[in-house]
Parts: C-alpha cells; structure tokens; sequence
C-alpha cells in the first residue's frame, strides 16, 4: 500500500504562486464566519470528559441520532454520545474496533452539539484506559475503518486562492 | 469487486413501502437477486429511443456499504439488446479495482413513460442492473438497481470515441472513502500531456488526523488515446500528496469525460472533467449573474454526510450579492432557505473561490472552475439551454464535498413531464448504508405523481414504485421550490429545490431523519 510523503520544502515557493483572483476573495476566505453550528464537529468547542459506560446502543430509536451510542455517566449527569455507524457495527468493515462494557470507565474526547433539539455529544475518540480508539478525524469526520488503509498526506501551499 | 449482499436499509423515513407494495401496484426482489426487469428484443417500442454508445458513470455503496463508483460505456442496438461495452469501477474498503472490464452483452427495456432497466453481462463482475429514466433520448438518470451496490449517476449518448482532451479543462474529484477531494485546472495539448495544472484539495492525513487543506496546488498529467468505447487512461501528478493518482476516463464527447480512480491504493475517487472552451482569458464576468448549486461530500455531524442545494446572484466582479441554501447534514434539523452572501474571484484560467459569510450552514469555502459557457455540466449533449456555469470544491474544515453551479434563468414551478433521480445515504438501525431512485415525476396545478425504481441496498430493489406528492414555488424564496412525497406506506422524500434555467432541478432533502440529494430534469415527451 502506497503511502505518501509530506513535501514541504520543496514547494513551499508555491504559497507566493501568483493566482488571479480579486483581493476581496482573499480577504473574506480568512475573515467568514467564527463560528460554526452547534450541530456541526468544531475542534475548538472541543473537551475531554472522564465518564463511566452506562449503556451500549447499537440500534437507536428513531428519536436518537443515527449510529450507535455509548451512554455515558458523568459527574454532570448523563450523556448521549454518538459513535457513528461504523464503531460498533463495524462488522461490515471486518472489524470492531470498539468493544465497551457497561461500567467501564473512559476518557472520551468530544464536542457537545445536538441531534434535533436533544443534546447529544459526538465522540471523537474513547480512552479506555488500555489505548484510544479514533471515532472522528480531529476536524470531526467519521473514520471509516476502510480508510486507514489509504494514507494521505499534502504539503502547504498556502491557503489563499 | 462488489460483494454479496449484507445489510440493510431504507430509511429511517419511509420506504417501508417494501412491505406495502402491492397497493402500490409495486413489486419488490426482497434482495434476492437480480430485478432486471427483462429486455430484449420484441419488447416496448420506447427501446428504439436509445440507439448508439453511451457513456455512464454511478456513484454510491456496495453491499457491505463501502463506497464505490463506476464509470464505463456501452452500445444499445435500438432494440433492447446492449451489445458491447467496457467499464471501471473501485470499491474503496476492499481496495479493489477491476480495470478495463468487458461488458460482453445485456438487454434493456424503455418503459413508455422513459422509465426502465439494463442488465450487463460482463467479464469480471457479473451481471449488473441498472434503472434508468430516459430525460431525453442523448440523456438519462440512472441508479444500479441490484443486490451487490446502490449508486446513483447518468448515461449520456457519445457523441465521440476517438477524441483526446485538448484545450483547457476544469476538474473535481470526491473520495467518499477517504473523505478526499479535488478540484483544479489543466491545459491540455490535444496529444498526450497536461501542463498548466492547479488545483485544490482537502485530505485527512492520516498520520496526524487533521484534514489537511491545500489551494494552489500544482498539478501535471498525462493521458492515453482511447479505444474504441472512448476509454483511455490519465495519469495526474498531485504535488498536493506527492503522488500520482491513475484514472480510467470515459469520452462523452470532446468536452467531457468521466473518470474514475483505478490505482487502487492512492485514493479511491472519482468526478468529471470539462472544457472550459475557446473563449479566451477567463474572469469574474465569466461566472456573472444568477446561479442554482449543489453539493454533496463528508462532514463532522452525526453520520458524517452531508447534501445542499440553493442559489446565489454574483455581481460580476467581485460579490456573491444575494442567496439561499438548503442544507442537511443529518444533524435532525434540515436548514432551508439559509440566507447566503459573500464574495469570489476567478482567474483567468477559469480557477477561483467562492466564500460565503453564514452562521447557519457549513457552506464556506468553495474553489471554483468555470466551464465552456456553451456547455450544459448535468446533460452535456444539450446545446440549448441550462449553459455555462462552474464547477464547485467545499473545502471547509467542517465540511468538504463537490457539487455544480448552473446559471439559473427560470424560477417557475414545474409543469409537465420530468426525470428524478434521488440519493440517500443514510444510517439504518446504526449501520451506515444507501437508497437510490430514478424514475417519473408528472407536475400539474402542483401535484406531483410518478413511478421510480428504488434501490435500498440491503433490503431490496423495488420495481414501479408509485407515489404522489405536491411541488409549489416558495413564496418567500423566489427561485426555490418545496416538493413534498409520499408513496402508500409514508413519505417517501421531502426536499427543497432549486430551477436552473434549464427546468431542472437541484434537491436537497429537508427530512429530519433521511440526507439526500438529487435532480429533477425535464422528460423530452415521446
């Protein structure tokens, strides 16, 4: 499997590659919008939460967010987190990579967002005390257990268009 | 190679109308199987509507929900019989490719309101079939309508089989496995080689798990003479990921070409490539006026999907004046009618941005490549109407996909015959999974009726679903509609739309519990 290599020296000319487009595009690609909806994964909402496994929900109701859920107990009180479709039903896949039992105690990292108007929070990873398990990229996209499969990496070029 | 079947779907929402079809005057495999729906010769007079070689491309889920596209030809006899072909296709999960496979026979039936099925025969991956929905006799909507994948795309007739690309050419890509996408332009010298190439791209990197995005990317290539089904290769130097991603192309005609990834191990995307035309230096101008959009990519909200239609107004120079957005991300909460605005810039080689200021939607940051304005991007063998507009690349952190913009010049509801074809990717009973449609749609005094043919991979093929619904103009969204269906056992989609100047359609859902996008294209009447 071919695995691709960071360049970042070699072009990093190309961030003062010339490109036609009108300043005020460039100007408003670094100055819209701060925030994202609470809906949406935003790294910068983005907390580490220590909880106990309380229940394990493969198949939601149709009230609940689809994917599965790891209900979580905390000293907050109780949390909906949602694990997507491929963490405990990764079968599909060949793989499972997440095998929680109730009582079982984690760190898990994640943003509080909603499903609806419940709230519910999207994991992006579970520590459970023997290794983390990756549910979300960092930018909060699924990871599909196929994926890993197909590394990627890019060099800077530089942001403005 | 796709695998057997496996799971499960259709939605959340509706389609349970499997257990109920027969009121439908439906018929449904119950997964078990193929559901061609026969062919052949003697069969409905519609199949002399399709005659010659036509070009396809799918995009969607096998059986074990992974994503895959397909791209390929085929040549229909006029009389129900495919009598050759050749296709490509990937699965992303099983890292497979099946290059350069045969289509060896099949048969087709056109139903006579332009709706029916093709069973391909073909070397290395079986029989497949595939529901289509003739919107004209050059132009048709398609789903694969069988127990191994789900996928929705279009057929076009090929108008050339021995021309190379030349001249300059707009691009995008989007992996759904690997949640990478690409966009840029190339100049072409009409022989062998790509030169002038820039592009966009978003790609999670894998080691750090950031989602790396880079802009003026610099990209090379080079390409082979196709064969006699207007299949070549192109090679694409990506600098971007300091490697080189392999691809099958597909020639509908001298400018456009359907390409889907056959390396097998740098990524597993797929997309089309246009001319930009002969026009001369390219400019905001260019991409002046009224627009109607689409997108469709991979987000961070509960399922990971994400679909958007709407419409904008620029004003020539430097702003996106006016606009709005429907947006579902399977979050619970279809956004509809966002108010857009922002600003963009193209260069002169048809390469710009579009960024949007909104608080409501993920929508934010789009490259842009322009296409020859005399060029239809959703029927490409139009030369009348629905010409000219651009590509589209998100590139956000919250959210990147692909998607089109057409100049949008009619804003009436819809009268009359159409084509519909619809894709939902969703999650069902916590597995990730897909249904697709294709079929009729029948507007008048804003009722809406119509037969589709609906793939729930994992449940089954359903034959002649009918359904009925309404569709009106939003009164206060000018440009936008609301289209409402429902089959006997519930509703089947509900999605806002947005009318380019061509009568179609861009759908997005508005569903709480179903993502989907679509197209509604006007039916030529036979």
């Amino acid at each position: 499997m071919k695995r691709l290599a960071v360049i970042f020296c070699l072009f990093s000319f190309l961030s003062l590659a010339p490109f036609a487009a009108p300043s005020i595009a460039n100007a408003q690609s670094t100055a819209v919008k701060s925030s994202l909806p609470v809906r949406v994964y935003a790294s910068s909402r983005e907390v580490t939460l220590q909880a106990t496994v309380d229940q394990i929900v493969k198949s939601p109701n149709k009230a609940m967010a689809p994917g599965g859920h790891v209900i979580l107990a905390t000293p907050s009180g109780r949390l909906d987190g949602a694990v997507g479709p491929y963490a405990l039903n990764s079968s599909k896949n060949g793989s499972k990579p997440l095998d929680l039992v109730p009582g079982q105690r984690v760190t898990v990292v994640g943003v509080h967002s909603t499903f609806g108007n419940s709230p519910i929070f999207l994991v992006r990873s579970i520590n459970t005390g023997s290794g983390t398990v990756n549910i979300r990229t960092k930018n909060g996209f699924l990871i599909n257990p196929s994926m890993a499969k197909h590394t990627t990496k890019v060099s800077n070029f530089g942001g403005a268009r | 190679m796709k695998k057997p079947i496996y799971s499960h779907l259709f939605s959340l929402i509706a389609i349970a109308g499997l257990l109920a079809l027969s009121a439908c005057g439906g018929s449904s495999s119950g997964g078990s199987g193929n559901n061609g729906g026969g062919g052949g010769t003697g069969g409905s007079t519609a199949n002399s509507r399709l005659n010659g070689t036509y070009t396809f491309y799918v995009n969607g889920l096998d059986s074990s929900a992974v994503p895959y596209s397909m791209a390929g030809a085929m040549t229909l006899d006029g009389s129900g019989n495919i009598t050759g072909g050749e296709q490509d296709l990937f699965d992303g999960g099983s890292s497979s490719v099946d290059s350069d496979d045969s289509i060896t026979s099949g048969t087709y039936t056109v139903n006579s309101d332009g709706h029916g099925t093709a069973t391909l025969n073909t070397t290395n991956d079986g029989t497949e079939v595939l529901a289509f929905m003739v919107v004209n006799d050059n132009h048709l909507l398609i789903t694969e309508f069988d127990n191994t994948a789900t996928s929705s795309g279009a057929m076009d007739m090929q108008t050339a089989t021995t021309v190379v690309p030349a001249g300059g050419f707009s691009f995008t890509l989007f992996d759904q496995n690997d949640s990478f996408t690409l966009g840029g332009v190339l100049t072409s010298d009409g022989s062998a080689s790509f030169t002038n190439g820039l592009g966009d791209q978003a790609v999670v990197d894998q080691t750090s798990g950031n989602l790396d995005i880079s802009n003026n990317v610099p990209l090379t290539g080079s390409f082979g003479v196709p064969d006699s089904f207007g299949r070549g290769t192109i090679t694409l130097n990506d600098t971007g990921i300091s490697s080189s991603l392999q691809f099958a192309y597909y020639a509908v005609g001298p400018e456009v070409y359907r390409l889907v990834e056959i390396d097998g191990t740098t990524a597993f995307a797929a997309g089309s490539m246009y001319s930009q035309g002969t026009g001369g230096a390219l400019s905001a101008q260019t991409l002046n006026g009224n627009f109607a959009f689409n997108n469709f990519g991979v987000d961070g909200t509960t399922i990971g999907i994400i679909a958007s239609s709407g419409e904008f107004t620029t004003d020539g120079s430097a702003l996106v004046t006016a606009g709005f957005a429907d947006v579902n991300d399977g979050s619970g909460t279809a956004v509809t009618a966002s108010a857009i605005s922002g600003a963009y810039g193209i260069g002169a080689n048809g390469r710009g941005s579009i960024n949007l200021s909104t608080t409501s939607t993920e929508l934010t940051n789009f490259a842009v490549y322009t296409v020859d304005p005399a060029l239809n991007i959703e029927d490409p063998n139009n030369t009348s109407t629905g010409l000219g507009g651009a590509l589209l690349v998100e590139l956000d952190t919250a959210a990147i996909g692909t998607g089109v913009a057409v100049p949008q010049a009619s804003t009436a509801t819809l009268s009359g015959s159409y084509g519909i074809g619809i894709q939902a990717p969703g999650v069902n009973s916590g597995n990730f999974d897909e249904t697709d449609f294709v079929g009729t749609l029948k507007a008048s005094s804003g009722k809406v009726t119509g037969t589709v043919n609906l793939n729930d991979i994992g449940v089954g093929t359903t034959s002649n679903l009918a359904y009925t619904g309404t569709i009106g103009a939003d009164s206060t969204h000018a440009g936008r509609l609301v289209l409402s269906t429902n089959t006997s056992a519930g509703v089947l989609v509900d999605a806002g739309g947005y009318e380019s100047s061509a009568g179609q359609v861009f759908l997005t859902s508005s569903n709480s519990n179903l993502v989907a996008t679509g197209i509604i294209q006007p039916a030529a009447a036979k």
